[in-house]
């Protein structure tokens, strides 16, 4: 856990430190991915809670969820239509689905 | 197998960490832009009122010379008529009836070649008339001796005006790729036009595409109309 937090602080540096800035029209891909990476969190939160937690289950997970929200985001941007959204909205509901269950867990176990 | 689930766990934090640290930053900007471009814009109130004070002098030494020069020509009777011949080229330049050529820039504007989202104005993708007028009145303020927008002259009575599909410049219709050529301290002109929130940076967030070349000799033509005043005329007697 402590290593987690530490892991959020280290990559909040980096991102500060760093450089590199995001053009404007990549910044539906920086949101989605965002996402991706909070709902993977808070679902491995949940699982490992739960006592169910598999590494690779996690990560690619992961992976497949912020591949799938880019390929949707990049359709969207073809199409002209905001299809990032349909991510945004999937990944929005999963991260509040998982944070009540994390809630429960840790209400009941007290 | 604790080990390996608490790096995976590490490394997506960190992943999540930076993505936000990146997102913030990025929206962060355009609220940085507005003192930058007040502190950008009281160092080009200052530099032009020191322009228009150095001008001035030089034009206090020129008339000096000058009246020294008709006095001296009184005295004389033929030079006279020459001086006035080089008063009417002078004159001729400024009101922008000849050909003028000296260092200087080409700026070419064109349509964005990113297709707008159905949710985006389209309009917004487009140079318009607004656009061309902003940029010409950036290089004037810049400096710019002389500036002509797809080879019309502008004038103190051109008007860049809105006309459908097209701009109307001169009364004559010109369409996009649009090429304002000005003259003037060329590496003035550029920086005024690439200012921090400025002109350039607005039209290229929409995709926009602006290309500025800096020339060492630029030709702007001259105004091919003929240049009548109906209604005014000078004022007498003063």
């Amino acid at each position: 856990m402590l290593l987690a937090i530490v892991g959020l602080l280290m990559g909040l540096l980096l991102g500060f430190v760093s450089g590199v800035r995001i053009p404007p029209h990549l910044a539906p891909y920086t949101a989605v991915a965002l996402l991706a990476a909070a709902d993977s969190l808070l679902g491995g939160l949940r699982s490992s809670l739960s006592g169910t937690f598999d590494d690779t289950i996690f990560v690619s997970g992961l992976i497949s969820n912020a591949l799938l929200a880019a390929l949707l985001a990049f359709v969207g941007d073809r199409m002209g239509i905001n299809l990032y959204l349909a991510a945004v909205v999937a990944f929005g509901v999963r991260i509040f689905q998982n944070l009540a269950i994390i809630r429960r867990m840790l209400l009941l176990r007290v | 197998m604790k080990g390996r689930s608490q790096v995976a766990l590490t490394v997506v934090c960190l992943l999540l960490g930076w993505l936000l640290a990146l997102q913030i930053r990025s929206t962060g900007n355009f609220a940085t832009v507005v003192p930058d471009l007040r502190t950008s814009e009281m160092r080009v109130l200052l530099m032009d009122a020191m322009r228009q004070n150095q001008n001035l002098q030089e034009e206090v030494e020129g008339l000096r010379q000058q009246l020294s020069g008709y006095e001296l020509a009184a005295t004389r009777g033929e030079d006279a008529l020459e001086q006035l011949h080089d008063n009417l080229e002078k004159a001729r330049v400024l009101a922008g009836i000849t050909a003028v050529v000296g260092q200087g820039l080409t700026v070419t504007i064109n349509d964005s070649e990113r297709a707008a989202a159905a949710a985006d104005d389209p309009a917004l993708f487009i140079v318009h008339d607004e656009d061309i007028l902003k940029i010409v009145n950036v290089l004037r303020a810049a400096g710019a001796e002389a500036i002509s927008v797809n080879g019309q002259r502008l004038l103190a009575t051109s008007e860049i005006h809105c006309a459908g599909p097209a701009v109307s410049v001169n009364n004559t219709r010109i369409a996009a790729p649009f090429i304002v050529t000005a003259i003037g301290d060329n590496r003035a002109l550029e920086s005024a036009l690439r200012m921090r929130g400025g002109i350039i940076e607005t039209l290229s967030y929409f995709g926009i595409e602006i290309e500025i070349r800096l020339h060492e000799r630029v030709v702007v033509p001259g105004f091919t109309r003929p240049l009548r005043f109906e209604w005014a005329e000078p004022v007498l007697g003063r």
